[in-house]
């Protein structure tokens, strides 16, 4: 099957792809740039997209790491810019508490905790569904999540993520 | 009661559900659920608004850009190269008028899985020979070096210098507002007669960072080093990098 042009992709997929990115990262124009990043991904591996069951699947997981992997970066960045703060103070923005140290937590986990904390905590999956989605049984993602609570409480005190139910 | 999540409504809208148990339950679930339904005509209705808050087109030319395979180098002055910030010199290197690069190179470098990949050209003392380095070459006082980048996106590139002195100096530090293939940066540096090796790193932020992300992870990846740049295998930036390192001889 071929797979169809960037613009269908763009079409079908870019919504999802978009409000994923927003839903992670909080901001626009860095959501915008992840969705590029992510079609850029699409027509670099079309192979294996074209080969997947289910594109929306592997969407969600390709554009989740990207995402983690800016806020990573980000955080990893104001770390280096505050160690130089007297110089360069203007440029390390004033983010919220909370959601310092929440980007500070995510940067310092694990790759497959922080994606299964996402899967689970933003995005209310079922451990069913994340366990399809990761490539790992249902009782790993039990563990994992049971890892990320234990790092949690240790960086978050008692503000430790609870799922908000719709 | 358990509302479906995002994903699963995402499939079903993207019909890869149709005809499985999952979509069966998923459709019984929507029927008398109103959270989930509100839920599932947000989603649709986001994706029947999205063509008018994206151009498509346009998206779709920067994927195509960027993904495009590599063309002989770019001409010198094009797109937003010519918009050279900074040329710091430190010690023992120093910035001088551009020498030519031969109009086809040897493209060994390419973008494979790394966001941004680097080459070096050198040419041997003022008017000499100009040819393409490979990791590890050795240079000579009075032998000058030019840059030549690949990325595979925008953002704020730096090539930051590391020198055995304990010397980091930012040569660059551009902004370029898309992918760029084979593009060799605007001006040189002559290199001077203290032997040490030097490893230049090509550093890749997003748009805007400033260039102190890469010059303060240099210093401290120096400082960690020992100031031994051979020891320097990555600067932990944050941003993405790919170096090239060379020796310099008397």
């Amino acid at each position: 099957m071929e797979l169809a042009p960037i613009e269908e992709l763009y079409r079908r997929h870019g919504a999802m792809v978009l409000r994923r990115a927003r839903r992670i990262l909080g901001e626009e124009e860095a959501a915008r740039d992840a969705m590029q990043e992510v079609f850029m991904k699409v027509m670099r591996d079309r192979e294996s997209f074209r080969g997947e069951a289910s594109p929306v699947t592997w969407l969600y997981k390709v554009t989740t790491n990207l995402c983690l992997n800016k806020i990573r970066d980000a955080s990893r960045r104001r770390a280096l810019l505050a160690e130089n703060a007297p110089v360069r103070q203007e440029e390390s923005g004033a983010a919220p508490e909370d959601r310092a140290a929440v980007a500070a937590l995510i940067a310092s986990l694990p790759d497959e905790l922080r994606e299964i904390a996402v899967y689970y905590f933003v995005d209310e999956m079922n451990q069913d569904e994340i366990a399809e989605i990761v490539g790992v049984s249902r009782r790993t993602v039990g563990n994992r999540l049971d890892e990320f609570r234990v790092a949690a409480r240790a960086a978050l005190g008692d503000d430790t993520p609870k799922r908000v139910v719709r | 009661m358990t509302h479906l999540s995002d994903l699963a409504i995402d499939r079903l809208l993207a019909g890869e559900l149709d005809g499985t148990p999952a979509g069966a339950t998923a459709r019984e679930h929507l029927s008398s659920c109103g959270t989930c339904e509100g839920r599932r005509a947000d989603i649709a209705r986001d994706a029947e608004v999205f063509p008018k808050q994206v151009w498509i087109a346009g998206e779709a030319a920067k994927v195509r850009r960027a993904i495009a395979p590599a063309a002989t180098p770019a001409r010198r002055d094009s797109s937003a190269l010519a918009q050279t910030v900074s040329f710091a010199a430190a010690a023992g290197i120093a910035a001088i008028a551009i020498f030519a690069i031969p109009p086809a190179p040897v493209d060994t470098t390419q973008i494979k899985g790394t966001a941004v990949s680097l080459t070096i050209f050198a040419q041997r003392a003022a008017g000499g020979r100009v040819s393409q380095l490979a990791p590890g070459d050795a240079l000579t006082a009075g032998d000058s070096v030019r840059f030549q980048i690949w990325t595979d996106r925008a953002g704020a590139l730096s090539i930051v210098g590391l020198d055995g002195a304990g010397q980091v100096s930012v040569y660059k530090h551009v902004e370029l507002p898309q992918a760029v293939r084979g593009e060799i940066l605007d001006g040189s540096v002559l290199l001077d007669d203290a032997p040490s090796a030097e490893v230049f790193f090509a550093v890749l932020c997003d748009r805007g960072e400033a260039s102190a992300v890469p010059e303060i992870a240099a210093r401290r990846a120096l400082d960690e080093a020992s100031n031994d740049p051979r020891r320097v295998s990555a600067l932990g930036s944050g941003c993405h990098e790919a170096s090239f390192l060379v020796r310099k001889n008397r």
